[in-house]
């Protein structure tokens, strides 16, 4: 019911179901192909911005929130907007490398924030495949003592890994790992272009065939506790026979605000429908066309897949603003109520 | 409040987080990771859960919003209770204060 309903409903009715909040692009870790443009100008966000654009969300129904970066957790007021997302009620989402997410702030995030779920990003299976990508003596080992007081705190966390061709060779060996904290591994990819068309992490890409690893490890582990999963955006890319089933939900059900304000239809999407230090969340997602030129574009890319299996950059998936980056130069437990008036919980399904 | 009254208020468990869809509502459960999706009068009751509620007063609210006898209201209110409950999804003492 929710994703065969609900979610049409949510993108048939553009109502802004999911909201990432890049805090900041600083960070604590200097990994080689992060995405993001540190020398991107604005003005920061302030505490009482984010007061109001919270409070805005919550009278639009939005129900889900990812607390991003950058690191998340180095924006000054990263407790305080934790804390206002859950006392909005906000199912919030908390994306970070884990570097700072020592016992002390493990517990704040857990009383104070009380996510739904902490996603960590882990680079190789050993501290030398790790530390080499980002580039920080001692994170590898930190982040595993991290994971496990967040989970002794009784965090819910995931860990996301990107493969390259670094740690291509350590497939199962971050599965096993993560198996041994209790954590479920999900990959993501391809290696992409930083959002300001630099390539230069491109030079890491790995070989088309961990894919084909990834999936065949996937498959055999799913179902076990901590097991992986795999972001496989061409499951719904690849019957673009419809508005529904093209590409993710950019331009219809989500949006990325970034640190300065600016309002994109995707994280990786770098162009601003509007700015919160002029215009009101609502007033930009209700007014600007570039929304449905977003999606437009979704659509359309999808389309190319309806003959055959999407690929992008070696991995089995695409995404419109990898592409964009590329070519900048760069690059109920029971049925449905017989009655209208009769209450009814209608579905319980697991996220 | 004397102790009867404060048994019978009932609310929303602080796990759980939910929002409207159109008409229907969008319920998550902070702890099992359930979505769960209720419709126009569970979201109604929900709404209304979001605090502290009597029995009685929560039978009178949905009356007064749907066209719908006391009686009515009622038995259909109390199943629905007993689905929520057995979702985790309420308070286990409403006195606590509900996110």
């Amino acid at each position: 019911m929710y994703r065969q309903d609900i979610l049409p409903k949510v993108r048939q009715q553009r109502l802004l179901h999911d909201v990432s909040l890049e805090l900041t692009y600083a960070c604590n870790l200097d990994c080689f192909y992060c995405y993001n443009d540190r020398d991107k100008p604005g003005r920061p966000l302030s505490l009482e911005q984010y007061r109001q654009l919270l409070h805005d969300l919550a009278q639009m129904q939005t129900l889900f929130l990812m607390l991003t970066g950058g690191e998340p957790m180095v924006h000054p007021h990263f407790f305080e907007i934790g804390r206002m997302a859950r006392d909005l009620g906000f199912v919030t989402r908390v994306r970070t490398n884990g570097h700072s997410l020592g016992r002390r702030n493990a517990q704040r995030l857990r009383d104070e924030v009380d996510p739904y779920v902490v996603e960590v990003s882990l680079h190789g299976a050993t501290a030398e495949v790790h530390d080499r990508q980002t580039r920080v003596p001692g994170s590898f080992d930190r982040l595993l003592n991290n994971v496990a007081n967040a989970s002794a705190c009784g965090l819910r966390c995931s860990v996301v890994t990107t493969p390259t061709a670094w740690n291509e060779n350590q497939i199962d060996e971050m599965f096993s790992l993560c198996q041994a904290l209790g954590v479920p591994l999900r990959f993501q990819g391809p290696v992409a272009p930083r959002d300001n068309g630099d390539r230069e992490p491109l030079v890491i890409q790995p070989s088309p065939a961990v894919w084909k690893k990834v999936e065949r490890v996937t498959a055999a582990q799913s179902g076990l506790q901590g097991s992986a999963s795999y972001s496989r955006p061409e499951t719904e890319t690849a019957a673009a026979v419809s508005e529904e089933a093209a590409s993710c939900s950019v331009g219809v059900a989500g949006v990325d605000i970034d640190p300065y304000g600016n309002v994109q239809a995707c994280m990786h999407l770098q162009r601003s429908a509007g700015n919160l230090h002029q215009q009101s969340i609502r007033d930009i997602w209700e007014r600007s066309p570039l929304f449905l030129e977003a999606r437009t574009r979704a659509i359309e890319a999808a389309t190319q897949f309806q003959q055959r299996p999407p690929e992008q950059l070696g991995a089995p998936l695409f995404c419109l603003a990898v592409e964009e980056n590329c070519n900048k130069g760069c690059a109920g437990v029971a049925s449905r109520a017989a009655q209208e008036n009769q209450p009814q919980l209608i579905e319980a399904v697991s996220l | 409040m004397p102790e009867a009254e404060s048994r019978d208020r009932i609310a929303l468990s602080s796990r759980l987080r939910h929002r409207a869809v159109g008409d229907e509502g969008v319920l998550v459960h902070l702890d099992s990771g359930r979505v769960i999706v209720v419709n126009e009068v569970g979201l109604f009751i929900i709404q209304q859960l979001a605090k502290p509620i009597s029995r009685a007063d929560l039978v009178q609210a949905v009356v007064d919003e749907f066209e719908v006898g006391p009686q009515e209201a009622e038995r259909d209110m109390e199943c629905f209770l007993d689905e929520l409950g057995g979702e985790q999804l309420l308070a286990a003492d409403a006195t606590d204060p509900v996110q």
